[in-house]
């Protein structure tokens, strides 16, 4: 999604006014800002400054438990056990340092890491998983990732091990459990509902400390008793830029190390003005022509792969999509990221799309549709004529749905685009009663192909926009989470790779990109289409603190 | 004393039809702020999360009437509720920190082009087809009629990007601790300059001419024939004769600008990043955050509700046509 943005009578009267009323709130956050832990400064480094996203004035909240918690209070300062990447395969052990499943992948049993300390001086011990745990348990509305509805209890034996009991075998899940963020027991015990803090002096195990907060620039400094080491990347800040011009020039002047912007023409923009200018977009979801399969046309199959021969994608991905996002992989699989898990015995019919009307038209007349006076395929007096829905001002799927639009016209399909207001787009796709018949969307990814699958084509899915419901399908997502045997779990893929190829429940377009802008002027280890080690978008909690780990300052 | 209570039910009146629709409207748009928040992340957030947010905003399933005089006692006691974007931060304090930056930056700029505009409408007046005339009002439309959001932005990238006399971004200098402090004061002024010359600029030309025409149309009206013919001196004709009397209508563009300085500069904002009302409120919309749409737009109406009050006040002290209901002339 593209995100679209007389001095001399003065005097002194005009100073005051401009100053008093920026003044008189700050006063307050002066005083708590100098409560925090103060750090001491080795050598003079420039700092590092992050802009994940446009975004308004800050305000002082860094709690891990709500959505509007600033960015890096995931990451920077909370930390969960482990981190499952999901643009690449690695797990990175964070509080935890080994896991390993039993009783038929029903219990999961994790090791502690030692000798970690809360920014405060404390010992992290199983006691705070085991009370963020149960944290989560007594408020539902903190457990975003709905953990309770997986986990029967979890147990700590001994200072350093945790088991979790499943309710049943669910083993993609435990990026989940292994995946939350684990809070200082001696701090929020008392705190009650922690959906209802503000955070503004947060504790945690993470490689960075807060260090100063005001509405518009917050800064982190490094944790000096960090369990890996105090990052060589003392200084962060976080600066608010709330509009994109703004945010576009100061990133092109080299005064943004790293960020998450969507920049239309970036080489000219951006890349061509510095060669520490540098940008990776890395696919990391696919953006899908959701077909509603309650409709009658839409339910047989020939419709479908008629559509999907008539869109010219490479057209999407250079107009609609401004060149960053490729055409999409027929198997739904992300590409890169998930080329491991793509069956080698795939015909190559199933591996690449191609653009062929005149064979999707074949295809109609061999179904039984005959073009009607108007020149639009129809069969028993139903004509091939759609709605497409998609969110008004998102302007790059605008574009690709009114190409989509031409290219469907040109086979004698009739598809008429309805631009939506978001929150009525969504409820006619995601509601239980859908009212759509064509929808532009994304999908919903994880560490590994499972969770797109899982959620899109089980029955049960979370983001069952299409409404597939296919017993085979649920009984190959079962066995693949059931499972902690990777042979079996390849297996399970490719099974659903082939039905996503041929069966075409919905129609992949192209691939969902991920904004990414750094400079390597003064730091350098940034991730990379050559070194694509982790996740690299500033505002994806967690690998963020990761990356900071593991960038070196400039000799 | 009868037109002031006349007046002030009016105000009254529309208060409460102000904050009425503004229970009304937002909860007529489709969809719900768990929902937008879950569309942040696009795919990156698991679909269960969805129940959680639900249960954090602690979204009420009350009946519609119950709720509207729960949010009509809110309202009384100054209780905005928690804005659902910034959760659970209160809509109170959000308004606190933004709408200073916004009254003082807009505020500023708005006093700045009335009194220059005026000022020079009515030299300009005085002077007609002069020189000043003929150029003045011209090029100052040419800038009033570029898009602003534009001409915001060519102003920071020549003298912010291109030139570096002036900061790019924010309301001030992040190197400065903010509080009563002579680095942090000139930070804020420094930061200032470019959002309000470009609200001056394109909005200064509505006052000049707006004044220049008045004057002419006084300038031709007897009296000054008269005072002139008197051997009045030119300064006191033009500021005491014909300026006064020419005033009247700038008041009512006053009051029109006054309430507009509240409800802040979007676009100003959002090109130079600085810390108003302006984007909050456009956050506030986008994300169907109720609660903080609810408080904006209520500071916002009860702020243009009376100035518009204070203005008609003000009337009755400057044209006695007013007060008595016409009937004199």
């Amino acid at each position: 999604m593209a995100t679209k943005r007389t001095l001399g009578l003065l005097g002194a009267s005009a100073a005051v006014l401009l100053a008093l009323t920026g003044a008189s709130q700050y006063a307050a956050a002066a005083v708590h800002s100098a409560a925090r832990p103060a750090q001491k400064t080795s050598a003079p480094q420039q700092p590092l400054t992050i802009v994940p996203a446009p975004n308004g004035n800050f305000q002082d909240n860094f709690n891990p438990f709500l959505t509007s918690a600033n960015y890096g209070t995931v990451g920077l300062i909370y930390q969960p056990l482990f981190y499952f990447d999901n643009v690449s395969p690695h797990v990175f052990p964070l509080l935890g340092t080994k896991y390993a499943w039993s009783n038929q992948n029903k219990t999961l049993t994790v090791q502690l890491r030692h000798g970690v300390k809360w920014s405060d001086g404390k010992a992290f011990t199983s006691s705070d998983v085991l009370f963020t745990f149960n944290l989560l348990k007594q408020y539902p509305a903190a457990d975003t990732n709905g953990v309770w509805s997986q986990l029967s209890s979890v147990q700590a034996k001994g200072s350093y091990e945790v088991v979790f009991n499943f309710k049943v075998a669910n083993v993609p899940f435990a990026s989940y459990v292994l995946g939350a963020f684990i809070v200082p027991q001696h701090r929020w015990a008392g705190l009650g509902d922690p959906t209802k803090v503000n955070m503004a002096t947060p504790v945690g195990t993470g490689p960075y400390v807060l260090q100063s907060f005001n509405t518009q620039d917050y800064k982190f400094f490094s944790n000096l008793q960090y369990w890996g080491g105090a990052p060589a990347v003392r200084h962060v800040n976080f600066p608010a830029y709330s509009g994109n011009p703004s945010a576009d020039l100061a990133l092109a002047k080299g005064q943004i190390d790293w960020s998450g912007l969507f920049i239309p023409s970036i080489q000219s923009v951006y890349a061509s003005q510095s060669p520490h200018n540098k940008y990776w977009f890395p696919p990391s979801n696919v953006v899908m022509l959701y077909t509603n399969l309650k409709d009658p046309l839409l339910a047989q199959l020939p419709v479908r792969q008629a559509m999907s021969l008539a869109i010219n994608r490479q057209q999407l991905y250079m107009e609609g999509e401004y060149g960053y996002e490729p055409v999409a992989s027929p198997t739904g699989l992300v590409l890169p990221a998930d080329k491991s898990w793509l069956d080698p015995s795939l015909p190559a019919a199933d591996k690449s799309f191609s653009f062929n009307p005149s064979q999707a038209i074949k295809i109609l007349e061999k179904a039984g549709f005959k073009k009607n006076a108007n020149g639009i395929f129809e069969k028993n007096g139903k004509p091939l004529s759609f709605t497409l829905q998609v969110v008004s001002g998102w302007t790059d799927w605008d574009t690709d749905c009114s190409l989509i639009e031409q290219d469907l016209k040109n086979i004698g399909i009739q598809v008429t685009v309805q631009e939506e207001q978001f929150g009525s787009y969504f409820s006619n796709i995601n509601s239980p009663k859908k009212n759509y018949q064509l929808a532009i969307s994304w999908t919903n990814t994880g560490p590994s192909p499972y969770f797109l699958y899982q959620n899109m084509l089980n029955s049960q899915g979370g983001f069952n926009v299409e409404q597939l419901n296919n017993p085979m399908i649920n009984q190959t997502l079962n066995s693949f989470s059931a499972t902690s045997s990777p042979t079996v779990q390849h297996k399970d893929i490719y099974t659903l790779e082939k039905y996503m190829a041929q069966q075409l429940p919905s129609i992949p377009l192209v691939f969902g990109a991920t904004w990414y802008e750094y400079n390597d002027a003064n730091y350098t280890g940034w991730p990379s289409a050559s070194n694509p080690y982790i996740n690299a978008a500033p505002w994806n909690p967690i690998s963020n603190g990761i990356v900071l780990t593991h960038l070196r300052p400039r000799s | 004393m009868r037109y002031f209570l006349n007046r002030l039910g009016f105000l009254l009146i529309s208060i409460w039809a102000a904050i009425t629709l503004n229970f009304i409207l937002p909860r007529m748009m489709p969809g719900n702020p768990a929902e937008i928040i879950f569309a942040k992340f696009q795919g990156h957030m698991q679909p269960q999360a969805l129940k959680a947010l639900e249960l954090q905003f602690g979204f009420s399933h009350q009946p519609m009437i119950v709720q509207y005089f729960q949010y009509l006692g809110n309202i009384l006691t100054g209780h905005f509720g928690l804005s659902y974007t910034y959760y659970p931060t209160t809509v109170a304090s959000i308004i606190e920190n933004s709408l200073p930056w916004t009254v003082g930056a807009v505020g500023l700029a708005t006093l700045i082009s009335i009194l220059v505009g005026t000022f020079v409408g009515i030299l300009i007046a005085w002077r007609r087809d002069g020189a000043l005339d003929r150029t003045i009002p011209i090029i100052t439309m040419f800038f009033q009629s570029i898009p602003y959001n534009w001409s915001a932005f060519m102003l920071l990238f020549v003298f912010g990007f291109t030139l570096n006399w002036l900061p790019m971004y924010h309301g001030y200098s992040s190197s400065v601790n903010p509080g009563f402090n002579g680095p942090f004061l000139s930070s804020v002024l420094y930061h200032g300059v470019l959002p309000v010359v470009t609200i001056f600029i394109s909005g200064v030309s509505g006052w000049i001419v707006g004044m220049r025409n008045n004057m002419i149309n006084t300038l031709g009206e007897d009296y000054v024939v008269f005072a002139e013919a008197k051997g009045i001196s030119g300064g006191r004709l033009m500021f005491s004769y014909a300026a006064r009397n020419a005033l009247l209508p700038q008041v009512t563009g006053l009051a029109i600008a006054l309430s507009s300085i509240v409800s802040g500069s979007i676009l100003m904002e959002q090109v130079f990043s600085y810390p108003g009302i302006g984007f909050q409120l456009n956050t506030a919309v986008s994300n169907e955050d109720y609660p903080m749409i609810q408080g904006m737009f209520l500071i916002i109406a009860l702020s243009v509700l009376v100035a518009n009050f204070i203005v008609d006040m003000l009337y009755v002290r400057l044209d006695p046509r007013v007060r008595t209901g016409g009937a004199s002339s």
